[in-house]
């Protein structure tokens, strides 16, 4: 393994505490925007609601409607493509390029090409690809990846971002303003559009019945880069398609409340052709979304429209950052989709959790995300035994719970176990014992105290 | 075998139980006023209102707005649908000089008539589809946007800048019956 556990990742950040707090703080408060656009909208239960059985309809005859898709979307004159993995989908990518002598690209936000690498792919065969939202852009000047799918920079200060664009943009440095360094970039990606060859996007919802594609985006990048483009590559989970038209207000409705608290993103844009003297190619990308589909306990983690509620309500997430979960994808669905993906490599990640339920509350298309949390538990200690602590915590719990007289003395002894928790050596064992008080025991066991109220009231 | 037909193999072997479709199940909730609703929500996108007694007076002020503004680029057009719960204008490339028009603009003008206010996205969609005898429209022939408000992002320490990537400003005509 060649990345950090999450909690060792999550001990460093937590070291920096007032960074951690700033974090924790400005997450919630996103997840509280959530919950305002959600109280104007009664009917919001419903909606969830729809949305899941419509994502699970799909994905019971998921090759159904992708066929459907692709059927429609040739007609319309968009090239569709089929990419079993990652290195599929940047292969063809690069060829899509090559042919068309590609060297300047932007690309808009697109969780599924960072899933699959491309951008370290295109660069070794020579072609810059510039990210061009902005959050994505900072991190990227910043050779970071981003540490959360809907807001790429949230673990960033503006005096850091400001120092970034010092170095790349020339800014000022003595202003850290949003305004001005938004401005500054403003600048520099709309040259970059202009002059930009290829443009490659992601796909929020594939509309099935006319081949339709809908990307959803507040700043405007991926149409400033696919409408001055000549080639526009998008990139596609094959989970992102529906089944028509009507399906789309139930998912749009539910998406920018979700990640952001508005009640729609700024542009929500609608392609159906390309336009003229413009080719359009889209790739339909399985990297282990066919196989995930097999899986009975985790399949419905595929009805994910990446609106990154999970993460902004996660007191685990807010809490350690999207960089401590060491994969494309952070937060509570990361950590139930990457485990599918390679256990050996992410098994810790379903260990990042309390458990709380507070993700499969706020998830638009109700994923189970806990209880898939707690299935992933059981997959990972049985595939890899999980830690000598825990084994040992395991073995002695295992012990005692099958010896009834030795549990029930040692019950008895609770009182003593309580004043040796409060000494000091005890209580400095871990941060959860030093900033806990075990609450005081009783001096009879429930059984003891039952039975003698019960001898009493005789 | 293609990718194309190892990939559909792989998604019939998954055995994923028959589940229908839900149909229309959710029962919307209808705004009390909904040029009010529709007011608020341009607000909240900031998106600037102006209303106007008709097509003329809407070009008129559109003018006099751009000699006040110090020339921003500047983009008028007229959409034939707005939304109530999000404020947002239908923008489709036939009525757009091109595609990227309504984005690369500063300031984009929109044209919009109160009677064109639908409360929701699912009555939008129902306007773009409307059955004309017996066949449904496409709702695009190639290229449409909703469009609710100026650019924006909060992507440097979750602070709000107006004018991202697309439009600086955002305003709406709206010729009101009164």
């Amino acid at each position: 393994m060649s990345h950090s556990s999450h909690a060792s990742s999550a001990g460093a950040f937590l070291k920096d505490s007032g960074h951690a707090t700033w974090h924790d703080e400005t997450l919630w408060w996103i997840r509280s925007k959530r919950d305002n656009a959600v109280r104007n909208v009664p009917e919001w239960e419903s909606l969830r609601q729809a949305a899941s059985d419509i994502k699970k309809h799909t994905l019971s005859r998921l090759g159904y409607y992708l066929e459907q898709f692709e059927k429609k979307a040739l007609e319309n004159g968009i090239k569709v493509h089929w990419a079993r993995d990652a290195e599929e989908h940047n292969k063809l990518i690069y060829n899509i390029l090559k042919d068309n002598k590609a060297h300047r690209v932007v690309k808009s936000k697109s969780m599924l090409t960072e899933e699959c690498r491309l951008n370290p792919y295109l660069e070794k065969q020579g072609i810059h690809v510039t990210d061009t939202d902005l959050g994505e852009y900072i991190v990227q000047l910043r050779h970071e990846p981003p540490s959360h799918i809907v807001l790429p920079a949230i673990h960033l200060k503006k005096e850091q971002v400001s120092e970034t664009f010092q170095e790349h943009l020339n800014t000022h440095p003595g202003d850290a303003s949003p305004d001005y360094l938004t401005g500054a970039a403003r600048d520099v990606l709309r040259d970059t559009f202009y002059q930009a060859d290829a443009a490659i996007t992601g796909v929020n919802f594939a509309v099935a019945e006319n081949g339709m594609l809908v990307i959803c985006t507040n700043e405007g990048n991926a149409d400033m880069g696919m409408h001055l483009s000549k080639v526009h590559i998008a990139s596609m989970g094959i989970e992102k398609v529906i089944p028509g038209i009507a399906d789309l207000p139930v998912f749009l409705r539910l998406l920018a409340r979700s990640a952001t608290g508005q009640a729609s993103t700024v542009y929500t844009s609608h392609l159906r052709r390309p336009a003229p003297g413009q080719t359009l190619h889209l790739i339909l990308v399985d990297n282990g979304r066919s196989a995930m589909l097999a899986e009975p306990q985790f399949r419905d983690a595929l009805k994910c429209i990446r609106c990154g509620a999970c993460f902004n309500t996660c007191p685990v997430y807010r809490r350690s950052g999207g960089h401590s979960y060491h994969t494309t994808v952070a937060g509570p669905i990361g950590s139930v989709l990457s485990p599918g993906q390679n256990l050996q490599a992410h098994g810790d990640l379903p260990f990042a959790s309390t458990l709380c339920g507070s993700c499969s509350q706020v998830c638009p298309v109700k994923i189970d995300l806990h209880g898939q949390l707690w299935h992933w538990r059981q997959k990972a200690m049985m595939a890899q035994g999980g830690s000598p602590v825990k084994k040992a915590i395991g073995w002695a719990f295992g012990a005692l719970l099958i010896r009834p007289a030795l549990f029930r003395n040692l019950l008895l002894a609770g009182g003593w176990i309580g004043k040796l928790a409060s000494l000091k050596y005890f209580r400095n064992i871990s941060a959860w014992t030093r900033q806990r008080d075990l609450p005081p025991l009783p001096s009879q066991r429930f059984d003891q105290w039952y039975k003698q109220r019960y001898e009493q009231q005789k | 075998m293609s990718s194309r037909n190892k990939i559909l193999a792989d998604l019939a072997s998954a055995r994923y139980p028959d589940v229908a479709h839900p149909g229309d199940m959710v029962t919307v909730t209808l705004p009390q006023n909904l040029l009010h609703s529709f007011l608020e929500a341009c607000h909240r996108n900031g998106t600037d209102i102006i209303q106007v007694n008709d097509r003329n007076a809407a070009t008129e002020a559109c003018r006099s707005n751009m000699n006040q503004d110090t020339g921003l680029s500047t983009l008028l057009v007229e959409s034939s649908l707005g939304v109530a719960e999000n404020g947002s204008v239908w923008l489709t490339e036939e009525i757009l000089p091109d595609r990227v028009a309504p984005f690369a603009c500063e300031h984009l003008c929109v044209i919009l008539s109160e009677k064109d206010l639908v409360p929701t996205m699912h009555h939008a969609y129902q306007r773009l589809t409307q059955k004309i005898e017996g066949n449904s429209t496409q709702p695009i022939s190639g290229f449409g946007v909703f469009i609710a408000g100026p650019s924006k992002t909060a992507d440097i320490e979750q602070t709000l800048v107006t004018g991202a990537q697309g439009s600086k400003k955002h305003t709406i005509f709206l010729i009101t019956s009164l």
